[in-house]
Formats: structure tokens, C-alpha cells, sequence
């Protein structure tokens, strides 16, 4: 079983489908080196070539439409493991089809599964837009953290900027240890690696989370109770960064 | 600034207003501002009911000087009240915006002394949030009845929405339940906004009520059928052109009138009557259409699925060739699955066993539809009423473990 493994990055992935094509050696997997190899296994390692990764975004935008493409790079911030092979194989498939714009048969699994993966990654950054909880730092800026399970601080960032024009802020994904910041002009969004951030809040800070919490749990009606349908619009993992529902996290 | 004390009593005193929506409205930042509107709005937290906390929704004053029946701020209640400052409403909302808790603000009140005090106080909260402390984000206003027309067209440059509340299905149930209110107080201002509205739009102009006006009553405190319910919807949607109309279970919050049930309204009714509304808005049903005037929606499937099993004649649909409107009135395919099947039918002719991959939920679609010219289902009326049944089960059930199921006898019984 041939293996396709890449240095993770936007050419690498799409030098990937090129090298599939011109050897006609399909993989069964492909990763970005992230994983073990298994038993069976081949590793192929695929070196990163700017010219061939061209090609081939040109050959997908050829095949179908623009959005074809963009989605392709949208869906490679899921955090599904399975990402890049599903990405892999719905790109070959619109490649291979190029006669008629395939992007949008949604009768072929290779496109359920790709559409799977946006729609995930899209009803994230929209619960997000909600979810975000800043709190006030002592430094004069806004800090939310939170850990979604797909990498889409940098599709938030644009969102925020609009509302808090002339607050300064930062959204911290602590799973993966990026950082989206505003200082009031431009935005950046940054890996931090391995450093630690540390942040102090200001002092009406507890007060006004605690305000919040009076009205979250005031503004429920007792006789109407349904956990399972809270629960089914705000998942329990989400609930260790939000003030109101931080006490009732499991971890 | 607000303390926790005076916040849980103004929060309790709004709760039962259903609305939280904050779609509709696009208004943009300015350049010393704090906030906009997103079209399709965002829901920030939601509540251990299941309702979405998006605005945060809040009276002015729970101090009333009105006595209708079904209402927890009713003047006989003896409760504690409060009023809040127009500062401290701005201070709260600004603060709780900024940290992403609220998309903004959901404004009510009591009626202080008379409605054009209370609406002037309305009104000056909102103009200083929009003007002075400079907030773009959400803002709900609930028109009082009978308020001074100026001050609500004023109120309409300022906020995305405004509501005045229907209360009851009919003008009977009006005078009994809420003596000091009209049918007349009530739709007057309602149709004064929807000519406003209209007139805003075809100039062009624009600001006024970006997210148009909503309307909101109580189901279950009067004796009214789902048939006249759905049919005053209707028309409230053709004549005032609402964005929507809200239904409300009622909830006991006075337990000595003898015009007022005792027990708890169930809660399928409303989601029933929910459903029903989604069809007129967005499947081109009409309420004749729904049911009859007199009748009352069934408990046990969907009005839809009602709909399908009262009318063999249009089924079953061919899924290649019909077109979207016609697909969507075929039970378990909704809006989602019309479109895929539309895109996807582009490519070749669909299998019974495409539909399964696309996640179509067959065990309700199979009655109503063929695949290229063959039917896979059941001509049996009762095996096809059972199927509907057996699928929707796990929506009742999620109800009905705090649903009872019947309320309206005492009513019935009752003086109305």
C-alpha cells in the first residue's frame, strides 16, 4: 500500500497529486509526516516542487469551478486526520473528470466526504463567532482562548476586526498554540511553537463575568428545561472557555 | 451600574419573551464605533431550555401599571421591581458586547405610569446607546401599545427591529386576559411600521428597521383552534409583511384566575404550530392548505407529513425530473436535500441507492417518491402512516419528558 508523505505544506500537498498522475502510482494514504507509518505500508516521500503544485491548481480551476479550489484549501485547516487524503481524492477525481464539472455530484462519495469536511469546518467558525469570550487584560486588550477542533482562528480574525475596530485583541487556539491578534490597524495570526502565554485581567474583569453569569442563569425558564437540546447546540467540550458554563466542564 | 440583584430581577421579569433572534440586519461599524450585524445572526450561548441566548434581553422596568392576567409582572403580582437607568443599560450592553457574550441588545419594558413615559424611556436608552456611546451592534425595541405614533417612527431610525407583542389569538381572549389592551392599540402601530417599511424600501432609504418588525403570541391561555392561529398568521405576514410571528407556550405564572389554565401548555403544540409556520414562510404553503379553520394540528407527525397524507394525488414525485418546489413537499426532504439532489441529478439519473449515500432520509421519503419511473414504497395508507409516525417518535419523546400532554380542558370548561 503506497504511502504519499509531504512536508505539510500548500505545494506539498498539490506536488503530491501531480507525482500521482505522472507515475500512476494512486496512494492509499497520504500524510504529512505527522503519523507513523503502519505495517504494509510504503512510504513514498514526495519532495516539494513549486512549478508542478502550479500545474496543478491550474488544472483544477481548469476542471471545475473556481470555488474548487478555495474549498481544497479551506478544508486542509480541518482537524480531521483523514483530511488530506480526502482532499487528495476528491481533487483527483475532479481532475480526472475534467470533461464536465464534477465539483458539485453529491451521488459520489469522494464529494460527500470532501463536503463533510467544509461543512464541519464552516458550522465551527460560524458557533465560534458566538462562542468567543473575550476577557479584559490589564494591558488594555481583549484575550479569549478556546481550542476548536479545526484550525480557524485566521477565519475569525476578520470577524472580529469589523466588531472591535478600535479595541485591540487576541484570539488564542491553545490546542494548537496559534495566536490571532488585532492591534487596532492590521491583523497577524502567528504559531507561537512551544512559549507559554500569560495574561493578567484587568479588575472589573470578575465582576462583569459574574454579571453575566446572574443573567445566564436568570434568563432560563425552569418549566421549559432541555439539557439535550442545550447540549446538541453547544457541545460540552466547548463549555471549559465560556464563563457561564466553565464550572459544569467534565475536565 | 447594574448590581446582580436588580439584573435577576429585570433578566426573570423578560424571559418569556420567545424572540432572540438577531438576523435580518447588516448595519455596518463606523469608524469610532463598537460593533455591526451579521445578516444571518449568531447565537452566543444558549440556555438549559434550549434556547439560544443572542441579544441580551432585558426589561427597563418590570414596574407595571397594567394587570393582564397571564403575565408574571402583572400590577397585582407581588413581586420585587425595579427600573434601570438609560446609563446603565448602555454601560451594561457595551460591556457585555465587547466580550463577545451578546450580539446585542433586546429591549423591553413594563408600562411605567402610561405608555408614552415608558416608550420615551425606551427611546432615549436606544438613542444614547446608537448616538453617544456610538453601538452598531443588534438592537430589538418592543413597541408599547398606544404609545405616541411619532415616538415609534423615531424609535424605528434607531433600532434594526421592533415587535409589538399580538399577546392573544383573538380580540375575545384580549378583553378577558389583558382589559387594557386592544385589538385596535395593537395593530394600529403595526401598520403604520409595515407602511413606513414599505415606503423606506422602494426609496431606497433604507435605515429604517433594517431587520423589519416581528409579532409574538400565546398559545394555550385561550381556546383558540391551531386552523385560526395559522390562518392570523398568514395574514399577518400579507398584510404587515412581519419577518415572523412567535409563538409562546403558556406557562402558569398566576394560578388563581379561573380564566387561565393551570397546568403548562404542551410544548409540541407550539413546536407544531413552528412547523406550520416554516411551511408558509419558506414552502409555499398556504394556511387553507395546512389544515381547516376549526381543526387543530396532530400531535403525532409533522404538518407536513399531515399535508403528504391527506393528498395522495400529488404523489408520488419522480426525483430526477421534479422540480425543487415540488420535491420539498415530500416528507423527510427538506430544503438541504432538494438542493443536493438537484445538483447531483446534473450528472446522471439518481438510484434509490444515491439517495441513501446523500443521507436522504428514505424511511420517510420512500412512500411519496419513485427513481426512475419505479416505486420502492408501500401503497398501504396505514403502513404509511405508521412510518411517519415511527420516525418522528424520537422527537416526541425528546418532549415529552416535560410535557403535559392536556391543559386546555380547564379553559374549555371555563367562562371563555
Amino acid at each position: 500500500m503506497t504511502k504519499y508523505v509531504f512536508d505539510g505544506t500548500h505545494d506539498g500537498f498539490f506536488t503530491c497529486i501531480f507525482e500521482a498522475f505522472s507515475t500512476k502510482n494512486f496512494p492509499s494514504d497520504i500524510s504529512d509526516g505527522a503519523d507513523q507509518c503502519e505495517i504494509g505500508d510504503i512510504p513514498v516521500y514526495v519532495k516539494t516542487d513549486k512549478t508542478k503544485a502550479e500545474r496543478v491548481v491550474a488544472g483544477i480551476k481548469k476542471a471545475a469551478t473556481k470555488t474548487a479550489y478555495r474549498d481544497i484549501k479551506f478544508a486542509m485547516h480541518s482537524g480531521k486526520e483523514n483530511k488530506y487524503f480526502t482532499c487528495f481524492s476528491y481533487a483527483v477525481y475532479v481532475i480526472k473528470n475534467k470533461t464536465i464539472d464534477v465539483s458539485r455530484n453529491f451521488s459520489e462519495n469522494y464529494v460527500l466526504r470532501f463536503n463533510d469536511l467544509i461543512y464541519a469546518i464552516s458550522q465551527e467558525i460560524h458557533r465560534f463567532k458566538g462562542f468567543i469570550r473575550f476577557a479584559e487584560s490589564d494591558g488594555n486588550f481583549l484575550y479569549a482562548h478556546y481550542s476548536p477542533d479545526n484550525d480557524i482562528t485566521a477565519y475569525l480574525m476578520p470577524h472580529f476586526k469589523s466588531r472591535l475596530k478600535n479595541y485591540p485583541f487576541v484570539i488564542h487556539d491553545t490546542a494548537r498554540n496559534i495566536l490571532g491578534m488585532y492591534n487596532g490597524k492590521d491583523v497577524a495570526t502567528v504559531y507561537a511553537g512551544n512559549k507559554t502565554v500569560s495574561v493578567f485581567l484587568s479588575e472589573n474583569e470578575n465582576y462583569f463575568s459574574e454579571l453575566w453569569k446572574t443573567y445566564y442563569n436568570n434568563v432560563c425558564i425552569e418549566e421549559r428545561k432541555n439539557e439535550r437540546l442545550m447540549k446538541q447546540f453547544m457541545p460540552v467540550r466547548y463549555w471549559k472557555n465560556l464563563p457561564e458554563k466553565k464550572d459544569e466542564a467534565p475536565f | 451600574m447594574l448590581d446582580y440583584k436588580r439584573l435577576k430581577i429585570l433578566t426573570e421579569s423578560a424571559k418569556y419573551d420567545v424572540s432572540c433572534s438577531s438576523s435580518g440586519s447588516a448595519r455596518k461599524n463606523t469608524s469610532v464605533g463598537i460593533g455591526n450585524a451579521a445578516f444571518s445572526g449568531i447565537c452566543h450561548s444558549f440556555t438549559q431550555d434550549g434556547r439560544c441566548i443572542s441579544l441580551l434581553k432585558i426589561l427597563m422596568s418590570n414596574d407595571c401599571a397594567y394587570d393582564c392576567q397571564y403575565c408574571v409582572n402583572r400590577r397585582s403580582n407581588d413581586i420585587p421591581r425595579t427600573t434601570a437607568t438609560p446609563e446603565e443599560i448602555c454601560d451594561l450592553v457595551i460591556n457585555f458586547y465587547k466580550r463577545n457574550y451578546i450580539e446585542g441588545l433586546f429591549l423591553s419594558s413594563a408600562i411605567c405610569n402610561n405608555p408614552d413615559d415608558t416608550m420615551v424611556m425606551l427611546v432615549e436608552t436606544v438613542r444614547k446607546l446608537r448616538q453617544e456611546y456610538r453601538f452598531n451592534g443588534y438592537i430589538h425595541l418592543k413597541g408599547i401599545p398606544s404609545a405616541d405614533p411619532k415616538l415609534i417612527m423615531f424609535a424605528g431610525e434607531l433600532a434594526d427591529r421592533i415587535s409589538f407583542n399580538i399577546e392573544l389569538p383573538s380580540e375575545k381572549s384580549l378583553k378577558l386576559l389583558a382589559p387594557q389592551k386592544t385589538k385596535k392599540s395593537i395593530l394600529l402601530p403595526m401598520s403604520n411600521i409595515a407602511g413606513e417599511y414599505k415606503q423606506a424600501r422602494s426609496m431606497r432609504y433604507g435605515k429604517f428597521l433594517p431587520a423589519g418588525q416581528t409579532t409574538q403570541m400565546i398559545v394555550g391561555a385561550s381556546p383558540e383552534s391551531d386552523g385560526h392561529i395559522i390562518r392570523l398568521t398568514q395574514s399577518l405576514y400579507d398584510k404587515f409583511s412581519l419577518k415572523r410571528v412567535y409563538f409562546s407556550s403558556y406557562v402558569p405564572t398566576n394560578y388563581n384566575n379561573p380564566n387561565l389554565p393551570v397546568t403548562k401548555v404542551s410544548l409540541t403544540r407550539e413546536h407544531r404550530l413552528y412547523q406550520a409556520d416554516w411551511l408558509l414562510r419558506f414552502y409555499g404553503f398556504s394556511a387553507e392548505e395546512i389544515l381547516g379553520e376549526n381543526e387543530n394540528l396532530a400531535e403525532d407527525f409533522d404538518p407536513k407529513c399531515g399535508w403528504a397524507l391527506k393528498h395522495p394525488e400529488f404523489f408520488p414525485v419522480e426525483i430526477n425530473t421534479a422540480p425543487a418546489e415540488k420535491l420539498v413537499r415530500v416528507p423527510g426532504i427538506g430544503f438541504k436535500s432538494a438542493y443536493k439532489i438537484v445538483s447531483a441529478r446534473k450528472y446522471g439519473n439518481l438510484s434509490l441507492e444515491d439517495l441513501n449515500k446523500m443521507r436522504i432520509v428514505m424511511k420517510r421519503a420512500i412512500n411519496f417518491i419513485t427513481c426512475n419511473g419505479k416505486f420502492y414504497g408501500t401503497e398501504n395508507q396505514s403502513t404509511v402512516r405508521h412510518t411517519l409516525l415511527i420516525t418522528d417518535s424520537c422527537a416526541l419523546k425528546q418532549m415529552s419528558m416535560f410535557t403535559d400532554i392536556d391543559n386546555a380542558p380547564a379553559i374549555y370548561g371555563g367562562e371563555i
